[in-house]
């Protein structure tokens, strides 16, 4: 006769053993370009054009200056999460193939969220960092709409204060050539991307916009705020910001 | 992830910038793009207010007649004040008197609770169909909105004397 075996505890305490700053620090998983299905074309009727655009050419030396005068040695160190927690996210991504937008979206969600929000949030019991992050969010038409109009593929929201920061596409960075970008940067018509307003612009609490490209696969994050007003797109496979703009 | 993780710490502080029109008189408004077509989107465009912009109100198009969620948001250059918690703008289900900027005209808004946009485009078909009528025996349409989850059509407002 079968019987029912122990249940496991999955809500017992777990001793970390991973630091915030070795997960930082980590490759983002590579993922593979597989035979497309389908083909993107932006037609979305929230489609808009920046005003500027101009290159953040000092990205990498303000996340730079971030982690060395900002981030703290504690924060660094402090350890929040397993190993084998973060092999699992990584093997859940690692090597997927990519066909279509959808596809891209799934890694960014399993990994990129889970990880960040572990790391900046406090998730699964992590001890928060000392300066407070905006949480990665999915974005759905129903209620997980976050207030949105439209559906980005996910959102930066600022659990504080319950308002949304930024809203992110993902897409396909191998698609996008720097030719292409050198044409968006000097405003070439916009048939690589494409400014969404995606928002809620009845409170200045929800002012945000979604870059949108039209055939490409890069993680797209815009924020036209009054400081960053930035564009970064970050390469999935690789853990090195390709690019970053800033669209004032 | 450090690339995401400074780019989150950005975020929460930043504080939001609603469009303005940057001291220059007239509204914000931002133009929908074709959705038929993946062409070059619009900018965001600053409009007159109706003393200073003598064009003529356009004819039936699209416009943002506003999402049932979404009171009083940003769009005035098309709806002025919806207040369907005002006895005087209720009319019959989900219709409601509004105004339309920038004359400030009334209009009917009708709207459609499912999110399947059917009946919205079924109505406004008809009220086409019917065109060499409005004004007399039915009353002029006006426009269908085109946001997504949203499904509502602007009609003209005819006021009927009590009997």
């Amino acid at each position: 006769m079968f019987q029912i075996p122990v249940p496991v505890n999955v809500n017992v305490a777990v001793a970390f053993d991973l630091a915030r700053g070795n997960v930082l620090a980590t490759p983002l998983p590579p993922v593979r370009d597989a035979l497309h299905t389908a083909t993107s074309v932006t037609t979305s009727r929230y489609r808009l054009r920046w005003n500027r655009l101009s290159q953040w050419a000092t990205f990498e030396d303000d996340m730079n200056n971030y982690f060395t005068n900002n981030v703290t040695a504690a924060d660094i160190a402090a350890l929040v999460m397993n190993f084998s927690g973060l092999q699992q996210f990584w093997n859940a991504v690692n090597e997927s193939h990519i066909r279509t937008e959808a596809q891209i979206k799934l890694p960014f969600l399993t990994y990129a969220k889970e990880v960040h929000n572990i790391v900046a949030n406090g998730m699964y019991g992590a001890p928060p960092p000392s300066d407070v992050h905006s949480s990665i969010v999915e974005v759905d038409s129903g209620a997980g709409s976050h207030g949105l109009v439209g559906v980005s593929d996910f959102a930066l929201r600022n659990d504080l204060e319950g308002r949304i920061t930024v809203v992110g596409e993902v897409k396909n960075p191998w698609k996008v050539t720097p030719e292409q970008i050198d044409q968006v940067i000097d405003g070439y018509p916009n048939y690589l991307l494409s400014l969404i307003i995606k928002e809620q612009r009845h409170s200045p609490e929800n002012t945000m916009a979604v870059l949108q490209s039209s055939n490409s696969m890069v993680t797209w994050f815009a924020m036209p705020k009054r400081l960053a007003s930035l564009l970064l797109c970050v390469d999935f496979a690789s853990p090195i910001a390709l690019m970053a703009l800033s669209c004032l | 992830m450090m690339a995401i993780y400074y780019l989150s710490r950005l975020a929460q502080d930043q504080p939001d910038t609603p469009e303005t029109t940057q001291g220059r008189p007239g509204f914000v408004f931002l133009p929908f793009a074709d959705p038929s077509r993946s062409n070059a989107a619009p900018t965001i465009q600053i409009q007159l207010p109706a003393a200073q912009n003598q064009q003529p109100m356009p004819a039936a198009q699209n416009q943002q007649p506003m999402p049932p969620q979404q009171f009083g948001w940003y769009n005035q250059s098309t709806l002025a004040s919806f207040e369907p918690w005002k006895k005087e703008n209720q009319l019959e289900f989900k219709s409601w008197i509004v105004e339309l900027l920038p004359d400030r005209v009334k209009i009917v808004l009708k709207m459609w609770a499912e999110d399947d946009d059917t009946k919205k485009h079924n109505e406004a078909k008809s009220y086409n169909l019917l065109k060499p009528l409005w004004g007399t025996c039915v009353p002029s349409f006006i426009a269908e909105d085109s946001w997504e989850h949203s499904n509502s059509i602007a009609l003209e407002y005819i006021e009927v004397p009590n009997r």
